[in-house]
């Protein structure tokens, strides 16, 4: 998603943010160089540019100075109670071993339904880059679970470590949320069949809020 | 559009992007010039996207704002600006961040790291990645949540009180509460990295002065993360009376 936002500096404003898809990259680009002429022929002085993020709490939270004052930037992270913070560090990702084989990661539920968490896969990058393939869908280019339901299938050539992690979807949002890594075999007798040294018939990870 | 300008085009243009009037065909060069970094940039952040499964949040052209400021402030010509075209990314500690380097760097052929951590810029801690693709540098820039709130908060000083706080100038109150606060932010850090180091040589043969370390550690380590947010809350709210905002 794109967004083009029109920023006075000295007053520390946003003065017009817009919104596009992905597709739309080039009309976003046009839009930003009609808007940088014409405050050029009225005068003005602002910042033109255009940020691109998977959604706007993330764009939002990489880029607070255009959206907060300065006066509460520190405040609102220090409302965040202690207790939260160190949960968030420790809960929000997961790290879970597994064999060589095929598995499903599948986004099983999420306390917010409404806006429910991001779930990113990744391949801890501790383990061998080679060793472990995430199987997208044909459509999607990133390895992310938007919704319960959505899922996506890990091929393992040899033992892996996958990072499993909850990302609210908007600002303040929940992470709450439970991933299933599940097996997937054809019968062979060359199947592997566990998840984890403790997880035979797969493992159910919980991502709390 | 995309027409690459030549060496010296590009940096006659920067020339006269610092002039105080700003005019409407070179607007349109610069345009013309950043456009340029379309592919690059997609590439990159592409295959951060993918093989990372990191979400940055990606800048694809430098603002003309911000370019004409740092071609004034800077003895810099336009076409040895890397940072036209980048991404951001926000990690949640030193140790996340570091490895996040680490898999970039595996990522990409061609990339020169710029750690600011232990030596700041004026207060500015983070690490910069320059990916060299296409002949043209994409810039990531990968931040803690505390280097970032930092930074942030020096930026948006910088925009509303003086500019020059970037830089370590503007007003007495503002400059200490910058440099403090980027000093706890350190002071914290290389606390972690202590710990990470500590936490890795458990299990082995470690002394009981270590063992106490740890403990010592882990017992106030929430409580310290919000001895830094409480620190720069309450300086901010002096400041604040000060500067009258």
């Amino acid at each position: 998603m794109l967004f083009l936002i029109d920023y006075d500096r000295r007053k520390g404003q946003i003065v017009k943010m817009e919104r596009y898809d992905d597709s739309e990259r080039n009309r976003a680009n046009e839009e930003r160089l009609s808007l940088e002429i014409n405050h050029i022929r009225s005068g003005v002085e602002r910042e033109v540019v255009i940020l691109e993020a998977a959604n706007e709490a993330s764009m939002r939270n990489t880029h607070r100075r255009y959206f907060e004052n300065w006066e509460t930037l520190a405040r609102n992270e220090a409302q965040i109670d202690p207790r939260d913070r160190l949960a968030r560090k420790q809960q929000q990702q997961h790290s879970v071993d597994i064999d060589r084989g095929l598995f499903l990661v599948r986004y099983a539920t999420a306390a917010d339904t409404t806006n429910p968490p991001l779930i990113g896969v990744s391949l801890d990058p501790r383990s061998d880059a080679n060793s472990a393939m995430l199987i997208l869908h044909p459509d999607d280019d990133r390895p992310i679970l938007s919704r319960p339901g959505s899922s996506l299938v890990v091929r393992a050539l040899e033992r892996s470590t996958l990072l499993i992690e909850s990302t609210p979807s908007r600002a303040n949002g929940s992470t709450a949320a439970s991933v299933r890594i599940e097996p997937l075999i054809q019968g062979n007798d060359t199947d592997n069949l566990t998840v984890g040294p403790r997880a035979p018939a797969g493992i159910t990870l919980m991502m709390t809020a | 559009m995309t027409t690459d300008l030549s060496k010296t085009q590009i940096d006659k243009l920067g020339n006269r992007l610092k002039s105080d009037e700003l005019l409407e065909p070179d607007v349109q060069q610069l345009d013309q010039y950043r456009r340029t970094f379309a592919e690059p940039y997609e590439h990159v952040v592409g295959l951060i996207r993918s093989s990372l499964g990191l979400e940055p949040t990606g800048r694809p052209a430098k603002s003309t704002t911000a370019i004409r400021e740092k071609l004034h402030r800077e003895s810099i010509r336009l076409s040895q600006i890397q940072d036209i075209a980048g991404c951001r990314l926000v990690v949640e500690n030193i140790e996340a961040q570091d490895r996040t380097v680490e898999n970039l760097k595996a990522q990409f052929d061609d990339v020169t790291v710029v750690d600011r951590r232990e030596k700041s810029s004026h207060g500015y801690r983070a690490v910069h990645l320059i990916v060299r693709f296409g002949g043209k540098p994409i810039e990531v820039q990968i931040r803690t949540t505390f280097q970032h709130l930092w930074a942030e908060l020096s930026e948006k000083l910088a925009d509303v009180v003086d500019p020059a706080i970037k830089y370590g100038g503007g007003p007495q109150g503002a400059q200490d509460l910058l440099a403090i606060g980027s000093e706890m932010i350190s002071r914290r850090e290389r606390q972690y990295v202590r710990f990470a180091e500590l936490s890795l040589a458990q299990g082995q043969n470690i002394s009981p002065e270590m063992e106490a370390e740890i403990a010592a550690i882990r017992a106030t380590d929430e409580q310290l993360d919000a001895d830094i947010m409480n620190g720069l809350t309450e300086m901010i709210e002096k400041l604040s009376t000060k500067v009258g905002t």
